[in-house]
């Protein structure tokens, strides 16, 4: 175990880790510079726990009706070994792809299996060398449920594709289903990008498995394939996607971990987000202590990341008792330019504070707009 | 006149599409080729109109017509608001007028903005030019198609795109958004027609072409059309050894230089940053700097109209002007403007502030790949890029998730690798604004 | 937003208490609006979940889908409740005389005007206004033909909601922001609940900061929608929709099922429900600014248009706009926000004052005056032209040439001649360039008084709206005419099948 392993596995405690997957990569892209949340992610904490211990609101919980309808839907588009997909694929690529050979990756080992994960990795992994290896005129293969690997800080992250489709020109594309709708031609652009994150981890270390064995990366295309409902329809539809700025940001963002050591010296010695659990598995770390703990790892917040953190309400609360300007939204952080609370701000407005020599300009805008309305308030303008 | 230009030129009179597209890198001669274009195409039965996007693009052309084409009877269509600059109405050669009516039947160019052009109706003619295409949004280009059986499209890809203060997400994916520019929407329903560009830059030097060529223009790479030796900038009174002197200096040897101011945060107006920028300005003036340049041997004490500030907000440019006026006098002349309104427009030393200098976050707007592009490539000798230290974190901090909309894949590039790109070459060429003479950074 | 928005954010913040933006309220509101509720089925696009409408407060009508199987009977009936109130809007009409080109005409006094809590549900009516206009329309089922109408007026209504200061459909959350700031981010503000606790707090509540914390508390806080949150789904809605597939196949009444799913969702909804009111109260308090009459004047004449279209023609609009609808729109929706704006200005000194912080305006006192001034015109007839001083201490950030307008004088217009910073000000330079009449007639009502405080805000650029080609005169840069007729996407995928 490397040593850094080991200072994660200390911030982390005792719970086993909980391994990177596309989606907290694809996180990692969203709010980049929040130190927490990369320290967390790294050392495998499950922030959900964390949460629920800090009886915080859980806005990233799932709903079983979407999971449910999720499921139906990825189940209708593999049907009969892929039957429905093949010639979506025809077109979004378009390609002559008559018919397409579909291996199941699912089928080796057991759901339950522990090993079944590098189980089907290794068969993943031999599936694709042996399409990739081979003469680029006969293999049209789908790969469905295949795990793949990812280097991520040092760690092997397991991730999984729903399917990987090869086809003659020798080209691995990586292919999504996901169950928002695509509705006269037009998605969510949110949920769009989302699912490209996500399809760019893949494309990664598709990427990497590939370097590994001496092949060229660019047989995995930065093409992506959403297949989606369409319309009002469980009928699938798919489309092509360039995730060209998804895979190179997520790469850079990847880059970026190798900060950790750093981030990890600016901690107290023994710091650990440890839940403490008692025999009955329940957490027994008083909250305060926790709470203290977390407040070692600066946190970036904005009111963004209860769309795609666990901890947003915790951080909410740090930064409104802290009264930073940050928790009113970008707008108003961008317009105090580098004043970094409330307080500063308005002490700057009304005078109680003297400017600092770089603070002298957004002083004097805020004075001019505490001026204007005070003449709005006494009706002089 | 090159190879490329004139072999489209030759192209036109036979050309069995409707349409044709030149795509000009900055300073490849688009003006040139509008002006020969016009005055091939202009034919004794019926007038070639000139669309451009802004009235000054409209005035410069028809100031370009007057001089190099003067057997041409050039006509000005303009808006009752306008006020035509004073050399053009005073000039013989041109006529003016608010309507067409008054113009068809005597002049071989009309040239007015696609505003105006957008209020002539029941008029059809057999050609037309467009110019600045690119900024030109695809509905203005609707409300115009109607004048004209067969176009020829120039303009800059590399430049911004165009914008409305209006959400317009619901168009996204049409083949015809009105978002759209005017190329991309013609290209998108018109998929044969021929597409040409120009390979070589005349104004920018050969130690700009290689960084705004692989930043700005991976689809339609291009080349300098002038040797090293053939751009020239010195001083001809010493400097006194300040960061300022220093940055003006190695502008000079090198074509770029980067003033870098210490780190903070300062928002839009950052007054250090708008003194920094006009001292820059002040001390190249005041050093009488002479250009030299292939074309004009003789040498050409630099002067406050051939200098230009770029901001990315307008509010930053008044906030310069303001202090322009007030307290540098002596550079009365020198143009300062945001990136929008300098699009198009040619100087021969540039004085930048960098669109994300001294901000807390990047955003989509500061990150726009035209608007750096723009800012420099206006250039014939020198950019100078003012800004203060931190951009490469912020770059680094800039949240990736934008929306997508399928079929979105345009030809400009990225703006976070173009500024990436941008900022590792100034790294070269950076003079700390603080240090002592000769301690130079990077 | 503007600098001054910002900084009455920290002030809110900082005391914990909501302030009032603007006095005046910028959109017509009807005496009687159609309140709406929506929700939406988790997973599938556009199922409806459950509606509750009405207009009266105390009386609200709730429609419930249900889990499984065709959702015709509960959208016929949500049909049938939305033509009602659409219909009683056409009851009166008024004559319109012939102006310039356009002939007399006639004009409903009145049009609908459906208030929803947020932008989200805006959205999914638009979603579900794509559904259903393009569904069948078969003669045996009257419930159909309801049906497609309720698609067509929910695309009619969805559209006018993307111009903007149009008042035919506004989601709560947005009109109440633009007339109070809040010490919570934008983000938060798009929650009803938290948002109106900030606003006008429960008089238990020592701060709207701590009604809106309470407001926030899981146990009972009720999203507005149309998504339900995923505890609902997974502790309620789940097993219902189980026991309700179970009794299906079992063969067994389904009809206890479904009156527990409607008593959970009126108990759902109604939270909400009574903040719609609520916010209604509070928005109806405020005095209408001037220019809101006029364009609710322009939503009459758009919603009587409509009904002219619906009885002459009625195709359903098409799923995405041909090349010159979409321009049409993007022009509309940019001209609605210039005038929007422009009127916003000339209305209400706040929003005077934020243009002030942003550097679009600015306020002083009138110094000096002269009336006398004359230029000499292109034809070297003089031309009158009075001009005048004012002396203003705001961050000036313009420059001579700009042209203005003031509130004060609507129809006049001004020019910056000069500029002259002083010590403590800033001296600027006037002149009037329009609304003075000519020397022989002047008008010398736009000569300010002198001491007079005014505020001067850069004038709109003059718009005219380019003419429109026909659609069959679309050029061939845009693809030509398309098609001769609306594409149906839909192809007749029925709903049946979800």
């Amino acid at each position: 175990m490397s040593s850094l392993d080991a200072r994660l596995g200390v911030l982390r405690g005792t719970a086993p880790p909980i391994p990177h997957s596309a989606r907290t990569l694809a996180a990692l892209t969203a709010n980049p510079t929040c130190d927490r949340r990369s320290l967390i992610d790294a050392a495998g904490i499950d922030k959900a726990a964390l949460a629920a211990h800090l009886n915080l609101p859980q806005p990233l919980r799932k709903s079983q009706l979407a999971l449910d309808y999720g499921l139906a839907f990825e189940h209708k588009v593999t049907a009969q070994a892929g039957a429905p997909l093949v010639p979506l694929l025809r077109q979004a690529l378009a390609l002559t792809l008559p018919e397409a050979s579909y291996q199941d990756v699912n089928s080796v080992g057991s759901d339950d299996d522990k090993s079944s994960l590098q189980l089907r990795h290794a068969h993943t992994r031999s599936r694709i060398l042996s399409a990739a290896h081979r003469r680029p005129s006969q293999h049209r293969t789908l790969l469905d449920h295949p795990v793949l690997h990812l280097t991520v800080a040092g760690h092997q992250a397991y991730l999984e594709p729903d399917i990987i489709a090869f086809h003659r020109d020798g080209v691995f594309h990586v292919v999504e289903i996901k169950s928002f709708p695509v509705i006269h031609g037009q998605s969510d652009p949110l949920k769009v990008d989302a699912a490209l994150t996500q399809a760019a981890a893949y494309v990664l270390a598709l990427r990497e498995l590939l370097a590994d064995d001496g092949l060229p990366p660019e047989r995995v295309s930065d093409t992506v394939i959403l297949v989606n409902p369409r319309n009002f329809t469980q009928h699938p539809t798919a489309t092509p996607y360039k995730a060209y700025q998804q895979i190179k940001s997520l790469s850079r963002h990847l880059g970026r971990l190798r900060r950790l050591p750093e981030l990890l010296d600016k901690l107290p010695p023994h710091t650990t987000l440890d839940l403490a659990p008692g025999p009955d598995g329940k957490p027994t770390r008083p909250r305060g202590e926790l709470a203290a703990a977390l407040a070692t790892v600066p946190a970036r917040y904005t009111p963004g990341c209860r769309h795609h953190c666990d901890l947003a309400f915790h951080c909410r609360t740090e930064a409104r008792n802290q009264r930073r300007t940050a928790a009113l939204g970008t707008k108003v952080r961008d317009d105090l330019a580098g004043i970094d609370t409330i307080d500063t701000a308005l002490a700057l407005t009304d005078g109680q504070l003297h400017p600092a020599r770089d603070q002298k300009d957004i002083t004097q805008a805020l004075q001019q707009a505490q001026r204007i309305y005070a003449e709005l308030q006494t009706g002089i303008a | 006149m090159d190879q490329a230009t004139r072999a489209i030129l030759e192209q036109l009179p036979t050309l069995t599409h409707r349409g044709i597209v030149v795509d000009s890198p900055p300073g490849a001669g688009k003006s040139t080729l509008v002006a020969r274009a016009a005055d091939a195409l202009a034919q004794s039965s019926a007038p070639c109109p000139v669309i451009a996007q802004t009235n000054s693009q409209v005035d410069h052309l028809v100031r370009r017509f007057a001089r190099h084409h003067p057997h041409l009877r050039t006509a000005r269509l303009t808006a009752t608001e306008h006020t035509v600059p004073h050399d053009l109405q005073a000039h013989p050669g041109i006529q003016i007028g608010t309507r067409i009516e008054a113009l068809e039947k005597t002049a071989d160019v009309i040239v007015g903005t696609a505003m105006k052009w957008a209020t002539v109706t029941d008029r059809r003619w057999p050609w037309a030019i467009i110019d600045e295409a690119y900024q030109m949004r695809s509905d203005m280009l609707l409300w115009t198609a109607g004048l004209f059986d067969r176009a020829l499209f120039v303009g800059d890809p590399g430049q911004l795109d165009p914008f409305s203060a209006v959400e317009t997400d619901r168009f996204q994916g049409l083949f015809h958004d009105p978002m759209n520019s005017a190329v991309a929407v013609l290209l998108a329903n018109n998929r044969d027609l021929p597409v040409h560009s120009l390979p070589v830059s005349w104004r920018l030097p050969p130690s700009a072409v290689p960084l705004i060529s692989d930043a700005f223009y991976p689809f339609t790479p291009f080349h300098a059309g002038s040797r090293e030796a053939d751009r020239t900038l010195t001083f001809s009174i010493r400097g006194m050894r300040t960061p300022t002197d220093e940055v003006i200096e190695h502008a000079a040897r090198t074509g770029w230089a980067l003033f870098e101011l210490p780190a903070r945060i300062t928002g839009p107006h950052d007054i250090e940053a708008f003194q920094a920028v006009l001292g820059i300005a002040e001390r190249l003036l005041a050093r009488r700097a002479i250009t030299t340049c292939g074309e004009t041997p003789e040498a050409h004490v630099l002067l406050p109209g051939d200098v230009a500030i770029g901001t990315a907000h307008r509010s930053q440019a008044h906030h310069i002007r303001a202090l322009l006026a007030r307290h540098y006098p002596q550079l009365h002349g020198i143009t300062v403007d945001t990136a929008n309104r300098l699009q198009g427009c040619e100087f021969r030393v540039t004085i930048v502030l960098h669109p994300l200098s001294g901000r807390g976050d990047a955003s989509a707007f500061h990150l726009e790949a035209g608007r750096l592009c723009v800012l420099t490539s206006r250039h014939r000798h020198a950019c100078i890029v003012v800004a203060r230290v931190g951009i490469a974190e912020l770059l680094d901090a800039h949240p990736s998730n934008d929306p997508v909309h399928p079929g979105a894949a345009s030809k400009v590039a990225d703006g976070w690798e173009a500024n990436h790109a941008v900022l590792a070459h100034l790294a070269g060429h950076t003079i700390d604004a603080r240090a002592q003479y000769g301690r130079r950074r990077g | 937003m503007s600098l001054l928005t910002s900084l009455l954010k920290m002030r809110a913040a900082d005391t914990g208490n909501a302030l009032r933006a603007s006095q005046l309220r910028h959109l017509h509101l009807s005496d009687q609006p159609l309140m709406l509720l929506a929700m939406t089925r988790t997973g599938p696009a556009a199922r409806p979940l459950a509606v509750m409408l009405g207009t009266d407060p105390h009386r609200p009508q709730l429609l419930v889908a249900p889990p499984s199987g065709s959702t015709t009977s509960m959208l016929a009936t949500l049909a049938d409740a939305v033509t009602a109130y659409i219909d009683a809007c056409q009851r009166h009409s008024e004559h319109l005389p012939a102006i310039n080109n356009k002939p007399a005409r006639r004009r409903y006094t009145d049009a609908p005007q459906i208030l929803v809590p947020n932008p989200q549900t805006v959205q999914h009516l638009k979603v579900l206004g794509d559904d259903l206009r393009f569904r069948r329309v078969d003669d045996q089922n009257p419930d159909s033909r309801a049906v497609q109408r309720l698609g067509h007026w929910l695309t009619y209504l969805t559209d006018r909601a993307d111009i903007p200061g149009s008042a035919a459909l506004i989601p709560m959350t947005s009109f109440l922001s633009m007339h109070w700031v809040t010490g919570q981010s934008p983000q938060e503000d798009e929650d009803l609940a938290t948002l109106l606790a900030w606003i006008d707090p429960p008089r238990h509540a020592a701060s709207g900061r701590d009604a809106a914390y309470e407001a926030e508390d899981p146990a009972t806080h009720r999203p507005a929608g149309p998504a339900t949150d995923a505890a609902f789904d997974n502790d309620h809605l789940a097993p219902l929709f189980d026991a309700y597939a179970r009794a299906r196949a079992q063969g067994q009444d389904q009809a206890r099922t479904l009156e527990e799913l409607e008593r959970l969702l009126a108990a759902y909804l109604h939270p909400t429900w009574d903040l719609m009111w609520q916010a209604y109260t509070l928005l109806q308090a405020l005095p209408e600014a001037k220019s809101s009459t006029r364009r609710w004047d322009h939503e009459r004449t758009v919603f009587t248009d409509e009904c002219v279209y619906l009885a002459q023609d009625g195709r359903p609009r098409p799923a995405r706009d041909q090349a010159v609808a979409a321009a049409v729109r993007l022009a509309r929706m940019e001209h609605g926000a210039a005038a929007f704006a422009a009127e916003r200005a000339a209305d209400d000194p706040f929003a005077r004052a934020e243009l002030r912080t942003t550097g679009e305006a600015f306020g002083g006192t009138v110094t000096a005056i002269d009336s006398k001034h004359t230029l000499r015109g292109p034809t070297g007839r003089p031309q009158w032209r009075p001009r005048f001083t004012v002396s203003t201490t705001d961050l000036l950030r313009m420059e001579p040439g700009q042209l203005l307008a003031c509130h004060a004088y609507r129809k006049a217009g001004y020019k910056i001649c000069e500029i002259t910073p002083a010590d403590d000000d800033t001296l600027v330079e006037l002149e009037i360039t329009a609304g003075m009449g000519h020397a022989d007639r002047p008008n010398y009502d736009v000569l300010p008084e002198a001491g007079a405080f005014l505020v001067f805000t850069i004038a709109p650029d003059p718009y005219r709206m380019p003419e429109f080609p026909a659609r069959d005169q679309t050029p061939w840069t845009h693809g030509g005419p398309p098609a001769d007729h609306p594409d149906h996407s839909n192809e007749g995928e029925g709903e049946e099948e979800q």
